[in-house]
């Protein structure tokens, strides 16, 4: 913060990169205004427009916000087409010319020639380089083959001449093999894609070549060259500039993003619109709005469909995770068949095992101790995997089994085993005495915990007091008393009492359900726990 | 053109900077919490300078007048009248103290920064139709 307490906020454009690229696109531009004069009335058009043609290029590559990719008119995309094809051609026949040491000139009119026979420029100058390699290592094998080595007045090698004469060898000998020596020989292994040129012959590739409407000198590869390098410092520059602004402005940048890629889009899909709607280049700027106006809703669907595809897969996701719960479902449910099956086998082999027991036994005639034992051990395992098929059964119809029910499932399966038996087998006794025993278990059982005094005399010392009706020993506490007690009933200190919650009249019914009594004896102290602290004298 | 470049683009930098001062004018806090007498209102303080050489707009609020323009900003304190002087040892020694008294502490308020947050695009807007200028006048 300054001493005198500003606040301070800085909008700043550096333009000086952008002066040093603006001046070079404008120097190249020029120079290149007058080469573009080869093109005819398409370059006469373009008189004066290549400058703005310089900025425009780069305002669609930079997309500037607003109106700046048809900000220059028809006239300029028109001619901006028409230059990048110029440029594009004299970059070919500057790489050709330079892989092969032919002149602009001569290599103008013998990369557009071998186009138009469908042969490539970098197929073609590697074939041309190949040949000017085979000129100077094997010319000897070339003579052979009848290949003339042609000479210009300098006594230099003429490349284009040789390649004529190549053509002229390859086309007298309708020997294949010896077509495909002059092949390998001149152009090396990749000289089958040299064919097309050498099929023509030497009149049609003259004549191709006199056709070439566009031959370039040094001097205009050398212009296009400068205008190429100046338009990617330009670019280069113009990027540098808004960076410069954006400094202070960074978290726009982002939103900045999307709207320079449509503009991007837009200028990249420019002319293909404008062909679609029928438009040319030379109406006006309405059809060319119209054009870009149609590829920006192209573009913001696209981006829409994005975020739609984005939206079906979440909800696909969605629609999997259903899925897979329902078949986590299903696995439960399998397993929980299968569980009841397992129950079932285990039932049945617990029968067969019983069979087996049974007839060991009856073979040693009921004399074995071990045998005997078997034999009720297999009766109760009977009994227990009915017991347990009962329960895999109950849990895959999604319910289960009480306490109670599984005894009497047990009792039952017993009982049924036992009625199979002789009513005399000492077996059938034993078996039917361990139900009687099961069966003493109430399923129901209601105690009653409660207090009542009997009138009579507080006791004196030498006298005792019967208390078979129980009671209270009255008399100071802790004062001996006798007293006459008969077997089976419980006697309790006053501490003992006070655990009980017994006191003045009152009476808790504790009712155990069931067989309860036997299986929860823990739940049946803690139930007498929690009544000591019902109401009461304590 | 060379030499029209930079001034095409300072034009562009003060119209810029003219927007984002009216949008800062109309965030600034304003009430009578401000205080009275001697001191200016933050909207009256917004003001803007160039620099052409270095193609810079600087947006500026406050100053002796106002002083409390920059802790409404950045949020912060200000001394109270007849600490004038409080440095910022002081007023660290008035914030241990409790600062009754001696400082009143004041809540962020920012007005300048959300100002050239809001008018972003018109700021780039600006420098869009300069260079589109600049490019109608290449070559002549």
């Amino acid at each position: 913060m300054s001493s005198n307490r500003e606040v301070k906020a800085i909008i700043t454009a550096d333009a000086s990169n952008f002066e040093k690229g603006v001046g070079k696109a404008s120097q190249s531009s020029s120079a290149l205004e007058k080469a573009l004069s080869k093109l005819g009335p398409v370059g006469n058009m373009l008189q004066g427009v290549l400058s703005k043609v310089g900025l425009s290029s780069v305002s669609m590559g930079t997309g500037l916000v607003g109106a700046g990719v048809v900000a220059v008119g028809a006239a300029v995309a028109a001619g901006e087409k028409a230059i990048s094809t110029y440029v594009e051609l004299a970059d070919k026949v500057r790489d050709y010319s330079i892989k092969t040491g032919e002149s602009a000139e001569a290599s103008s009119r013998q990369v557009q020639a071998f186009a138009e026979l469908g042969v490539g420029e970098d197929v073609a100058s590697a074939g041309m380089v190949k040949l000017s390699k085979a000129i100077e290592t094997t010319p000897k094998k070339l003579e052979n083959l009848g290949v003339a080595i042609a000479k210009d007045s300098s006594g230099n090698v003429d490349l284009g001449k040789t390649l004529l004469n190549v053509a002229a060898a390859w086309q007298s000998t309708t020997d294949a093999a010896k077509r495909n020596e002059i092949v390998l020989t001149a152009f090396g292994k990749a000289g089958a894609s040299m064919i097309p040129i050498l099929e023509a012959n030497a009149s049609e590739l003259a004549r191709l070549e006199a056709q070439v409407q566009t031959v370039y000198t040094a001097e205009d590869l050398k212009k296009v060259r400068d205008y190429q390098i100046a338009q990617k410092e330009l670019n280069r520059s113009t990027t540098d500039l808004w960076n410069s602004i954006g400094q202070k402005l960074l978290p726009i940048q982002a939103a900045l993003v999307d709207s320079t890629n449509e503009n991007i889009f837009v200028s990249e899909h420019l002319d293909e619109q404008l062909a679609k709607l029928g438009a040319t280049h030379s109406q006006n700027r309405a059809a060319i709005m119209l054009a870009s106006e149609a590829l920006r809703q192209e573009y913001r669907a696209s981006q829409d469909a994005q975020s739609q595809a984005d939206s079906l897969a979440n909800s696909q996701q969605s629609a999997a995770q259903a899925a897979q719960a329902e078949a986590d479902a299903e696995n439960k449910l399998y397993d929980e068949l299968h569980k009841a099956t397992d129950a079932s086998f285990a039932y049945e082999q617990a029968v067969f095992d019983l069979k087996t027991a049974q007839d060991n036994y009856n073979k040693a005639g009921g004399q074995t101790a071990e045998n005997n034992l078997r034999l009720r051990e297999a009766y109760v395992k009977v009994a227990d995997a009915a017991v347990a098929q009962a329960e895999a059964q109950a849990e895959a119809n999604g319910t289960t089994l009480s306490a109670s029910e599984k005894a009497d499932i047990y009792r039952a399966s017993l009982g049924q085993l036992a009625a199979s038996l002789d009513p005399n087998s000492p077996l059938r006794k034993q078996l039917q005495a361990y139900i009687d025993q099961l069966n003493a278990i109430p399923s129901s059982k209601t105690t009653v915990i409660g207090q009542s005094y009997r009138a009579g005399t507080p006791g004196g010392k030498g006298g005792s007091m019967s208390f078979d009706e129980g009671g209270i020993v009255p008399g100071p506490t802790g004062a001996p008393v006798p007293a006459v007690v008969h077997g089976g009933e419980a006697v309790f200190t006053p501490k003992q009492l006070k655990t009980l919650a017994v006191r003045g009249g009152n009476t808790y019914n504790l009712t155990l359900v069931g067989a309860a009594a036997v299986n929860d004896p823990e739940g049946v102290r803690r139930m007498l726990m929690r009544m000591q602290y019902l109401g009461g004298n304590s | 053109m060379s030499k029209n470049a930079p001034r095409e683009l300072n034009a562009a930098g003060l119209r810029a900077g003219k927007i984002v001062q009216a949008e800062a004018k109309h965030l600034a806090p304003k009430g009578t919490h401000e205080g009275g007498g001697a001191v200016v209102p933050i909207e009256q303080s917004i003001h803007l300078t160039q620099s052409t050489k270095k193609n810079t707009v600087t947006i500026i609020a406050g100053g002796k007048s106002t002083p409390h323009a920059a802790p409404l900003e950045f949020g912060g304190s200000i001394p109270r009248r007849g600490f004038k002087g409080i440095n910022r040892r002081g007023k660290r020694t008035a914030r241990l103290l409790g600062g009754g008294g001696v400082l009143t502490h004041v809540k962020a308020h920012p007005y300048i920064f959300p100002a050239i947050r809001n008018k972003a695009e018109a700021v780039m807007a600006e420098y869009v139709k300069a260079l589109e200028a600049l490019a109608s006048k290449f070559g002549r």
